[in-house]
């Protein structure tokens, strides 16, 4: 049985409007679930409590961001999956997971396909894969536009040259033993799955012989910069400097799309 | 595994990198190597190799098991296997290692310890013959 965490306020109340065809598709599917409706957020690891029984084969978080991150935060004493049904269209973990839609949602939990994940945290906001921070100028430049096809199509997606990359004066603090500063012109941080510190950080600077690259190892990361800097997932920005990033300690397994099949549309 | 000369340039995959633009302070510590060819302020402690870049200015003190100097070190050094202060490098610092080369024009300021090599045990083993009490 699938527990499914509803939060029938995301998304601007769509849960209401579409309650009656998800069951439906829950029951096409032969999907055996409970519903519980979630009052408020801060009341989730209660409405786990109560409802977490033997046979409950995964936790599901129908709703948005905030949903996602409330169910995640309850889920740390329990060893069950988790699954994300989205009813935002600003869920990101949703969105990294290849889940565009509810109806994709339901899909994936009736293939029920886990896959262990590293999660990593910025403020209260969750991860996972990859993320990117930048001068404004450089992410539009160099990360957003190349990914933007009509700018493709017309060959406008050039990049800058190294010499014209904007840098910011930034400093980091790994693990409270490492103060790093330096003009940085990007940072990238990957999630990995093994080893002793969890987060591999790229540190790109602006030399004159073009960018240097710097690589640390933390599990936490506080990042302050003269200039406010976005950090990018995807193509969604999640959050500003100055921002701590951390890697959850403890990987959680986690319902997707399997590899091979695309999600198609009902 | 000891480096030559080509991974002063050509360091691809180090597990630990500071770039020549940056600027650390505190303690580092890795179970892979590390290259340093920014300003480096503390205490570095690798399990395996450290090489310190040719523009590197570092003011710690480092133990690893191979350490490579090409830039300034200010600290002492202590190297399990093997260190090696080449042509650029300047060391201000007692150091410690098991081997050590310093190329011409090298600098070392201050007192060099050898470490002996731990003697390896023999391998085979003595035979005798044990005489039977005769009743």
């Amino acid at each position: 049985m699938y527990l499914l965490l509803v939060n029938p306020k995301a998304g601007n109340k769509l849960y209401r409007r579409i309650e009656r065809r998800f069951i439906g598709l829950l029951n096409r599917y032969k999907i055996k679930h409970k519903i519980v409706v979630i009052g408020d957020l801060s009341n989730t690891p209660d409405l786990l409590k109560d409802n977490v029984k033997d046979n409950t084969r995964a936790a599901v978080a129908v709703g948005g961001n905030g949903t996602v991150t409330a169910v995640i935060d309850a889920l740390a004493n329990y060893n069950l999956p988790l699954a994300i049904i989205p009813t935002t269209k600003t869920n990101h973990l949703a969105r990294l997971l290849g889940i565009p839609n509810w109806q994709a949602g339901v899909r994936t939990l009736a293939r029920h396909h886990t896959h262990e994940k590293r999660l990593g945290k910025i403020g209260q906001r969750y991860f996972m894969g990859e993320l990117t921070i930048a001068p404004k100028r450089n992410l539009i430049k160099n990360i957003l536009i190349p990914n933007n096809r009509l700018k493709r199509f017309f060959g406008t997606n050039r990049p800058l040259l190294p010499k014209n990359q904007h840098s910011v004066a930034c400093q980091l603090k790994l693990d409270n033993e490492l103060e790093v500063s330096g003009q940085l012109a990007r940072l990238d941080i990957h999630l990995v799955e093994e080893g002793k510190k969890k987060m591999l950080i790229r540190f790109y600077t602006v030399a004159e012989t073009g960018t240097e690259m710097s690589v640390l190892w933390a599990n936490k990361l506080e990042v302050e910069s003269s200039l406010n800097m976005p950090i990018v997932s995807g193509n969604e920005t999640l959050a500003n400097t100055p921002a701590t990033i951390q890697a959850i300690t403890k990987t959680i397994e986690v319902i997707q799309p399997s590899p091979k099949t695309k999600p198609k549309r009902d | 595994m000891a480096k030559d000369r080509k991974d002063f340039a050509d360091f691809n995959q180090p597990d630990t990198l500071i770039g020549k633009e940056v600027v650390v302070e505190g303690s580092l510590s890795s179970e892979g190597d590390i290259q340093i060819n920014g300003r480096f302020t503390g205490s570095i402690e690798a399990v395996s190799d450290i090489i310190i870049g040719e523009h590197a200015e570092v003011k710690a003190n480092i133990s690893a098991a191979n350490v490579y100097v090409a830039g300034e070190v200010e600290g002492d050094i202590q190297a399990t296997k093997r260190l090696e202060i080449l042509e650029t490098g300047r060391v201000n610092g007692n150091v410690t290692s098991q081997a050590m080369s310093i190329e011409p024009g090298g600098i070392l300021k201050g007192s060099s310890t050898m470490q002996e090599t731990a003697e390896q045990a023999p391998t085979a083993q003595p035979t005798y013959e044990v005489e039977e009490e005769k009743e």
